[in-house]
């Protein structure tokens, strides 16, 4: 601490004559609440009952300590249902270092370390930040919610490539390291009786984004690997063995913008692998596919509304999910192996900084809601299902 | 659900790619018409935050670093932005904008980096709320946007189009840039 804090003191110092503290500090913030309502699912609460459970607060600060070296970080309080853990997060929190290495206008280099955000989606960055989506919920094809937290960033080091060629603007990112797991979390991903330590052991990205000069298209390709582990807690009566398991992910993804409306569209193939965890000799291995086309067309600089078809497989091979029935001797229905979703929404931006936003989900199969390896047809008794949501939301 | 589910997902795909196809080749044409004409066609009231009706060419570029002498429009666009956020030199660019409302801002993002507002607000909140830019500093007017880049080393903004004079007796000297298609423009009328 004491070397940081002396070395950061000579790097401020160094500056001083061109920075005013002002400049030096950045504060912004957002704060989210609203209601939603499910009908025939446990996607929000078990009850079906008109929730408050959607509040999304944030506040973030960015420190620069010269003209390469930054501190970034940003606090969240989430309070979503059952889509996630409820609580308050370090989002990210990372050293920022954006030195001249090329020389050059066409190219640009950056590095981050610590707790860094995926940004290798078109969402994946800010999707905890309501002002910066089309919609309450975002496709859960491509953004699970049972996955936010090991999706949404990790510990370790990102890097990024801009490069302005003649054909258009590339960008190359790469990230390695790991989420942290909680209790609360290793509950709503793996199982609610599980008892022993659910760790993402890496997760490793990479992409690949490009922008035609002189249009407002943006295309990109990512890839992503990683591995979990369970180990078992054989002393706190853990009805689970140790095991592990992969999650590999390739996406395609664009968007396009015009003066009053604009598209975007992620599809995905990713695969899974499981071994023991459930029992010793478990073993699984299916490649699922999914992804979403949405657009919004802006009515007026107040008004704009949005259409989105999303949908999810989870098994290629069992795209209707009859093997499902026959493998838990009934149980478990075929619905919960699909996820298609048809979303209408409406934005109203009531004034700078003010929005107000409400959805209407139309939703077949429940393949998206946790936990994975347990679904609950009790709580879920339908292939089809509903939900709306508004929310009020400021930023500064 | 059918077999083929996904199938549809790559068909509607598909059609998204084609309306996008068939809006860029007509957007095509229209900016050649633009570029034939010299006439903005989206904005009439270009760079028009006092009078709307004399102010036909886009808004014009300002900058406060003396040592780079030329930025291209694609640079520009990625500044602006957000995404490219340092001078050759390694300075830091400090982006100065007027308030998001205003025309003059509406004008330069779209004639002058052919973008939209809300596509670079979108933007801008994607990199301000995961910690990758600080936000652009904001002027009420372009008074206060002349000062603010004349004062601030490393800042770009715009002004109406003709408004980038130097002055007498100004410390810093303002860089004007008013666009590589001008400067074609310039260079072919032997200027």
């Amino acid at each position: 601490m004491g070397l940081w804090g002396c070395m950061i003191s000579l790097l401020v110092n160094a500056q001083d004559a061109v920075y005013t503290q002002s400049d030096r500090w950045q504060v912004n913030g957002f704060t989210a609440q609203g209601m939603v309502q499910t009908n025939h699912s446990s996607y929000i609460n078990e009850t079906n009952k008109l929730s408050f459970r959607v509040t999304e607060i944030g506040l973030n600060s960015r420190f620069k300590i010269n003209d390469s070296w930054s501190l970034a970080g940003q606090i969240v309080y989430l309070d979503v249902g059952n889509r996630y853990a409820k609580g308050g997060r370090v989002d990210y929190a990372f050293v920022d270092w954006e030195p001249n290495l090329f020389d050059d206008a066409n190219w640009s280099f950056k590095a981050q370390v610590g707790r860094v955000k995926n940004n290798h989606w078109l969402y994946s960055s800010t999707r905890d930040v309501p002002h910066t989506r089309l919609s309450t919920i975002l496709p859960q094809s491509v953004y699970f919610d049972g996955f936010r937290d090991v999706a949404l960033g990790s510990d370790g080091v990102a890097l990024q490539i801009v490069h302005l060629s003649t054909l258009g603007t590339w960008q190359y990112k790469w990230s390695y390291g790991a989420s942290p797991i909680n209790n609360a979390q290793r509950d709503q991903l793996f199982s609610p009786l599980a008892k022993g330590k659910l760790s993402q052991d890496y997760t490793h990205q990479l992409s690949v984004y490009f922008a035609p000069n002189n249009t407002n298209i943006e295309v990109g390709l990512s890839v992503l690997d990683s591995d979990f582990s369970y180990a078992a807690n054989v002393a706190g009566n853990d009805p689970f063995v140790n095991g592990s398991a992969t999650s590999q992910r390739v996406m395609l993804h664009g968007q396009y913008f015009a003066e009053n409306w604009e598209l975007a569209a992620e599809i995905m193939r990713e695969r899974g692998v499981f071994k023991d965890a459930l029992f010793t000799g478990f073993s699984s291995d299916q490649f699922g596919d999914g992804g979403y086309v949405q657009g919004r067309y802006l009515l007026n600089p107040k008004h704009s509304v949005i259409a989105r078809i999303d949908l999810y497989d989870m098994n290629e091979n069992d795209r209707s999910g009859k093997r499902i029935p026959l493998q838990t001797q009934g149980v478990v229905p075929e619905y919960f192996t699909y996820m298609d979703q048809a979303t209408l929404g409406w934005q109203w931006h009531i004034a700078e900084q003010w929005q107000l936003q409400t959805d209407v989900h139309l939703i077949k199969g429940t393949g998206r809601l946790t936990p994975i390896l347990f679904p609950d047809p009790v709580l879920n008794p339908n292939k089809y299902w509903t939900m709306w949501s508004m929310q009020l939301m400021y930023w500064f | 659900m059918t077999p083929f589910r996904f199938f549809t997902l790559i068909t509607v795909l598909g059609l998204m790619v084609t309306t996008v196809s068939l809006t860029l080749l007509f957007s095509i044409n229209a900016y050649a018409t633009l570029q034939l004409s010299n006439q903005p066609s989206s904005v009439q009231s270009a760079g028009a935050q006092d009078r709307p009706s004399e102010q036909p060419h886009p808004p014009q570029v300002i900058l406060n670093n003396p040592i780079f002498p030329e930025i291209s429009e694609q640079f520009l666009r990625e500044v602006f932005s957000g995404k490219m956020r340092h001078w050759p030199d390694g300075k830091l660019i400090k982006v100065v904008v007027l308030k998001s409302d205003s025309p003059l801002h509406q004008a330069f993002i779209q004639l002058r980096l052919r973008m939209f507002p809300y596509q670079v607000q979108r933007l801008w909140n994607k990199r301000i709320y995961s910690g990758r830019a600080d936000p652009p500093i904001v002027v009420k007017d372009i008074n206060a946007m002349r000062a603010m880049v004349l004062n601030t080393p490393g800042a770009i903004g715009y002004l109406p189009y003709g408004e980038g004079k130097n002055k007498p007796g100004q410390k810093l000297e303002m860089k004007t840039y008013a666009g590589l298609s001008q400067r074609r423009n310039q260079l072919s009328a032997g200027q």
